[in-house]
């Protein structure tokens, strides 16, 4: 009579609490882990901040010399969520995360200025992969912003 | 019982002490007929007399039944449970109430050991809910398992290095579906060879 009762137990109180936890782990395995490295590039310097060995040679492209890493901004969004930082300048950067699939994910910026609007742009990227928003003036030069997504 | 000739002679024939002869036979034969008519006839009961009404008619009564004399000479009987319960100490109702009231009175104190069929059903309903709900959570987290006898005889290993790629290493070609702006002056989309990422250059006229 007892592993009777002990099922009931399993399948009356374990399973469903079971049931409402996977889920939440379901859902975290599907959100969009999203990462924005703010960037000060300048004409002045010639340094190359190590932590962005990786770009340094697309980065040089934008006839800049000097790189350096300011901060680095990350969230895990999940579809149809987004996220608000603040980085230098004062400078609102907003990422949505549209939709996912397998191979590519939607992505939603925006960079609000004290003026208005400085960027919106909605992009598809490859999953893992990352695209760069550069421009926003600062302190002599300009902000780069790599922005990536990883699920 | 004494035996005529011809029986006597038809036990040495059997015997075999002495020969038949076909002549007498039949006449041997209608006399052993004769021989079992007379011994069936003498064997044979009598036609027994019932006793009952004799017994009766003696006795001065009416020949009935012997249920119904007794029942007529004892009078109504009554019931015994009354005395019983008296004695006892019960409570003078009927024997299927005082049961009844004791069974509902111990089902109210404990409760069916036995697995009933609500409980059955129940369990059963709620494995099936847990087994569909596991399959579905399983197929959503790994799309990618199919049910392969190729797959299933091969041994799985635990990778050694992780597969995802390392960050800003592969930035993969980038679609833009839409792009405006209210305060630069110049945006430009630059993608300068298949391998590199794609660069939204914003010109600012002035810092904000």
């Amino acid at each position: 009579m007892r592993w009777m009762k002990a099922l009931v137990l399993v399948c009356g109180f374990g399973l469903p609490v079971g049931l409402v936890l996977l889920p939440a782990e379901a859902q975290a395995a599907s959100k969009v882990g999203i990462k924005v490295r703010v960037v000060h590039a300048t004409k002045d310097s010639k340094k190359i901040d190590k932590r962005l060995a990786k770009i340094s040679k697309h980065l040089g492209k934008l006839g800049y010399t000097g790189f350096s890493l300011l901060e680095t901004e990350s969230a895990e969004i999940a579809p149809k969520g987004k996220k608000s930082f603040t980085i230098a300048g004062g400078r609102k950067l907003t990422v949505a995360v549209l939709s996912k699939d397998s191979k590519r994910a939607r992505l939603r910026v925006e960079i609000q200025g004290k003026k208005g609007k400085l960027v919106d742009t909605t992009v598809s990227i490859r999953r893992n992969g990352f695209f760069i928003v550069a421009g926003p003036k600062y302190k002599g030069g300009i902000l780069v912003l790599p922005i990536s997504a990883r699920y | 019982m004494t035996l005529t000739d011809s029986q006597i002679r038809r036990l040495q024939i059997e015997d075999g002490l002495v020969s038949a002869s076909g002549a007498s036979e039949a006449a041997e034969q209608t006399e052993d007929q004769a021989l079992r008519v007379a011994l069936r006839a003498s064997l044979m009961p009598g036609l027994v007399p019932s006793l009952a009404p004799e017994v009766m008619g003696s006795l001065g009564c009416e020949a009935l039944p012997l249920g119904n004399v007794l029942r007529d000479a004892a009078g109504e009987v009554g019931a015994f449970w009354p005395g019983i319960a008296a004695e006892i100490g019960a409570p003078v109702g009927g024997v299927g109430d005082i049961l009844r009231e004791a069974l509902l009175a111990a089902a109210e104190e404990e409760p069916p050991r036995h697995f009933n069929r609500v409980w059955l059903w129940g369990s059963i309903g709620l494995a099936a809910a847990a087994a569909a709900a596991m399959l579905l959570i399983n197929v959503a987290l790994e799309p990618d398992r199919v049910p392969d006898p190729i797959a299933r005889a091969v041994e799985v290993v635990e990778p050694v290095v992780q597969a995802l790629p390392d960050e800003l290493n592969l930035p993969g070609l980038t679609m833009i579906e839409a792009l405006e702006s209210e305060t630069a002056s110049v945006v430009q989309v630059l993608q300068f060879d298949s391998e590199a990422p794609t660069i939204i250059l914003i010109d600012e006229d002035t810092e904000d």
